[in-house]
């Protein structure tokens, strides 16, 4: 099947949202942060950028006439800080200028005032803390506790898993303006057009019906566009109803890279234990889920990684936690998985121990636990039409 | 005023010359076909064609257009995906679309430019070359398989390539639109030098662009990358003289070069990336003064000289190990520029070796790489020996002590081990990004003993040195 849209990318004439090209009087906005992870806020001096030719206007926090917020699951996220700074990167405010050479000079000349704060990045550290996104979640089947008595081999351990980057190749932006009778149309680079929309509502306080969200395509989001891409469209939106005119942002990649969330980090702890023909009687593992700064789509991805938490294998015993980690790292967010390969390798993980502890090849325990149809999830869900162990058999 | 042409057009613009020319191409001329990733020559979104005229014959390579100041396109046809559209689609581009090598298509032009490129470059087209190609070129959703079956697709349609008649034979095969073919007649009546008195002397621009784009767009600069007095690399008897704006391509391509030293296109390989090659310069890579720079390590291993001009004229020469004072520091005049680099052509019985390990092995900037040229005479008495390396110290060290003690004495793995404590003594890594002291340590040391083991397979053993 050949992509439609094919005979335009190999062309060039696929319009990006930094392709369109530009309504005259367009303003450009960049935003800006500080170079601290945890602080109390003091004052933004703001009076050399504001003073600069093409300098059109600062907006933070204070100039937000709906609602501070753009939580998705949770409302714990505000658009601009106010009062504190939680992760690196967090954005202060936007400048507005004729040009995005004269917003990046004005950045320059920005100062703000803080007093910097313990910093925790670690997810365990966090959850011994109690600092956590959402009550803790865990799934049972059956009863590990009793079983261990009945394995052959029990073995533990811990594994930590690292964050990693979407790399879009198009970076995070939106384009904002206004129509008649405060109406607004936003092109966004967004996986969440709707998102984008509830969430400009609730921070500029205007019915839904006057945000018209135009997304043609993205270059690449991978998860990455799916919560994240909305703060800027809500930023660009809000300069637009301010000043009444185009308003454009296109994160550069270092300020994309610097601000935005990647896929979760995660620590975990495993006891797994077997009968000695390698059946897997029992499993428990607690995920500690490194979510960042706010919530984002963390609790989702959170339940991903219990649901994949025996992968492709069934285990009559079973119990995992999982605690999402409020740290001070830009918010973690959906990246392709979605939570589901992190629960995947630590049971890898933990199934490579047990081989490489009794010097056989790790497949011989994975093809003997392959799910069969009649099996049982640890959520309850009966295993129908599996292919697990045919697909074993034509690889082999 | 700089000119030249931009696909079928000529451009003359007083515009800023340290504009990049990426900005020029989607902002200046609304050609929004080539896309912005990285601003870093990182991504591969934003490659266009540049071509030259060499002596009536027309030479395109593909180039960052982010890192391309526009002064450096002085005279050259520019070429963006918009110029590669036939009457519906070249056979590159039909290639991607029929091996599904687009998914989200932003990366796709890039792709397809640097693809486009070698169908004009090659001689003898073959699938790897063709991948190869790409290789400054970043694809986030197809996984690459589906661009190499395009490569293989394109490589098919270009057997029977008449070299000759190469613009007429891809036009007549669809490769690129006809109109190509006036273009060497076009450029020629376009003023050769651009008009230059800037101040601060600029090569490539592939470094200083990563991150002063701001500024040097408002900044006084010399060009010197279209400067037709610093073209080439020469040679006399008994040296090889490389010109300041030879770029890194020229300077591994170079025939002379290729058949004096076995290997020369796979050390080119761990350089950088193919459309940074084209445009970044060998001298501006030594002006650059990174500790790391693999093109500085490579002339330091082989005890090259500069010649430093002022206004123009050759003023002094210096050797390249006494180039470097400290971090970044140059014992160079702000007026002086490297206008010639020389060294001596080896002698039949030397051998020459380089090495490099970085986090990735393509397109990446060293943790440590090294690079030694040795001669033996009977007996295996060392007569001649140098000796460089990178990421180890504030500058591009040449271990002068390391070379000094090992020369004039028989070649064994037990004089080896004892001059790696000299080695050792000589550098200062310190932990970074890269890796940590330690590490880099014991890099420099296997480095070190696989230059010999490498050069010297039957008489240099692995056991026998750890």
């Amino acid at each position: 099947m050949i992509n439609i849209d094919a005979h335009n990318h190999v062309s060039g004439k696929s319009i990006y949202l930094d392709d369109i090209i530009e309504w005259k009087g367009t303003l450009y906005a960049l935003p800006f942060d500080v170079p601290v992870a945890h602080a109390k806020l003091g004052q933004i001096h703001m009076s050399g950028a504001l003073s600069m030719a093409g300098v059109i206007a600062i907006f933070t926090a204070k100039d937000i006439p709906g609602k501070n917020q753009i939580g998705g699951i949770i409302a714990d996220e505000p658009l601009f800080a106010e009062g504190e700074i939680h992760f690196w990167g967090q954005p202060i405010g936007i400048i507005v200028a004729t040009s995005e050479r004269i917003c990046r000079l004005a950045r320059e000349q920005i100062k703000i005032d803080f007093t910097a704060l313990p910093v925790i990045t670690d997810p365990r550290e966090a959850q011994a803390k109690n600092m956590l996104i959402c009550p803790p979640r865990n799934f049972q089947m059956g009863d590990v506790n009793s079983a261990w008595d009945d394995c052959e081999f029990v073995f533990e351990g811990e594994v930590n898993i690292n964050g990693q980057e979407h790399l879009y190749i198009e970076t995070q932006g939106a384009y904002a303006r206004m129509k008649e009778d405060g109406s607004i149309l936003i092109a966004s680079s967004t996986q969440g057009p709707t998102a984008v929309q509830r969430t400009i509502s609730n921070v500029l306080d205007i019915p839904m019906h006057k945000i018209e969200v135009d997304t043609v395509r993205l270059g690449g989001g991978f998860g990455g566009k799916e919560d994240q891409a909305t703060g800027w469209a809500v930023m660009v939106a809000l300069a637009a109803q301010k000043l009444q005119k185009p308003v454009k942002m296109v994160l550069h990649r270092m300020d994309d890279m610097r601000m935005t969330g990647k896929r979760h980090p995660y620590s975990a702890d495993f006891k797994i234990g077997l009968s000695s023909d390698l059946k897997i009687i029992a499993y428990e593992a607690t995920f500690y889920q490194n979510a960042g700064a706010a919530a984002d789509l963390s609790p989702a991805v959170l339940e991903r990684t219990l649901f994949h938490a025996t992968n492709a294998y069934f285990v009559q015993n079973v119990h995992v936690t999982a605690f999402s980690c409020k740290t001070n790292l830009p918010p973690n967010t959906a990246f392709r998985g979605f939570g589901g390969p992190q629960g995947k390798f630590v049971i890898e993980a933990a199934i490579t121990k047990v081989a490489e502890s009794l010097g056989i090849p790790a497949s011989d325990i994975q093809k003997r636990n392959l799910l069969q149809d009649g099996d049982e999830f640890s959520y309850g869900q009966i295993v129908d039409q599996c292919e697990a162990q045919n697909a074993w058999n034509s690889c082999e | 005023m700089i000119e030249f042409i931009l696909n079928n057009e000529t451009i003359r613009t007083e515009l800023s010359p340290g504009m990049t020319l990426l900005d020029f191409v989607r902002y200046e001329a609304n050609l929004r076909g080539t896309k912005i990733g990285c601003r870093e020559g990182d991504c591969g979104a934003c490659t266009v064609l540049l071509g030259k005229l060499n002596d009536q014959r027309i030479e395109y390579s593909s180039a960052t257009s982010c890192l391309t100041p526009l002064a450096n396109v002085h005279g050259m046809h520019v070429v963006s995906i918009e110029g590669l559209n036939t009457e519906g689609l070249n056979v590159v581009q039909q290639a991607f679309v029929d091996s599904s090598g687009t998914q989200c298509g932003f990366c796709t032009p890039g792709f397809v430019t640097s693809l486009c490129a070698y169908a004009l470059n090659c001689e003898k087209a073959n699938v790897s070359e063709a991948v190869g190609s790409m290789d400054g070129n970043i694809c986030r959703c197809t996984g690459y398989k589906s661009i190499e079956r395009a490569a293989a697709l394109v490589t098919e349609k270009l057997q029977g390539k008449d070299q000759n008649q190469s613009l007429n034979w891809l036009t007549n095969h669809n490769f690129i639109p006809s109109y190509f073919e006036d273009i060497p007649e076009k450029l020629s009546q376009l003023p050769a030098s651009l008009v230059n008195k800037g101040h601060t002397a600029i090569g490539g621009g592939t470094d200083l662009f990563v991150h002063h784009q701001d500024e040097l767009q408002e900044s006084s600069l010399n060009f010197l990358f279209r400067k037709k007095e610093l073209f080439g690399i020469e040679f006399s008897e008994t040296e090889c003289i490389v010109n300041a704006s030879t770029t890194a391509t020229e300077f591994f391509e170079n025939s002379r070069l290729v058949s004096i030293f076995p290997g020369w296109h796979s050390v080119m390989k761990l350089v950088s990336s193919t459309p940074i090659r084209n445009i970044g310069t060998v001298a501006g890579n030594l002006a650059n003064a990174s500790p790391i720079g693999d093109l500085t390590i490579i002339l330091l291993g082989l005890n090259a000289k500069v010649v430093l001009s002022v206004n123009d004229f050759p003023f002094r020469t210096v050797k390249l190990s006494d180039l470097y004072l400290g971090y970044k520091k140059l014992n160079k005049k702000e007026s002086e520029i490297i206008s010639q680099i020389k060294f001596d052509l080896p002698e039949k019985d030397a051998l020459f070796h380089f090495e490099k390990v970085c986090k990735r092995k393509y397109l990446d900037i060293a943790s440590v790489n090294t690079a030694l040229q040795i001669r033996l005479k009977d007996e295996n008495i060392i007569i001649e020996i140098h000796c460089s390396i990178g990421g180890v110290g504030p500058i591009p060290m040449y271990l002068k002590k390391t070379a000094e003690f090992m020369k004039g004495k028989k070649l064994s793995p037990a004089l080896i081990k004892e001059s790696v404590e000299i080695l050792q003594a000589e550098i200062s890594p310190i932990s970074d990004a890269r890796g940590s002291a330690d590490y880099k340590r014991l890099l420099a040391r296997q480095l070190y003993f696989s230059h010999f083991h490498t050069m010297f397979p039957d008489m240099i053993k692995l056991e026998d040195l750890l």
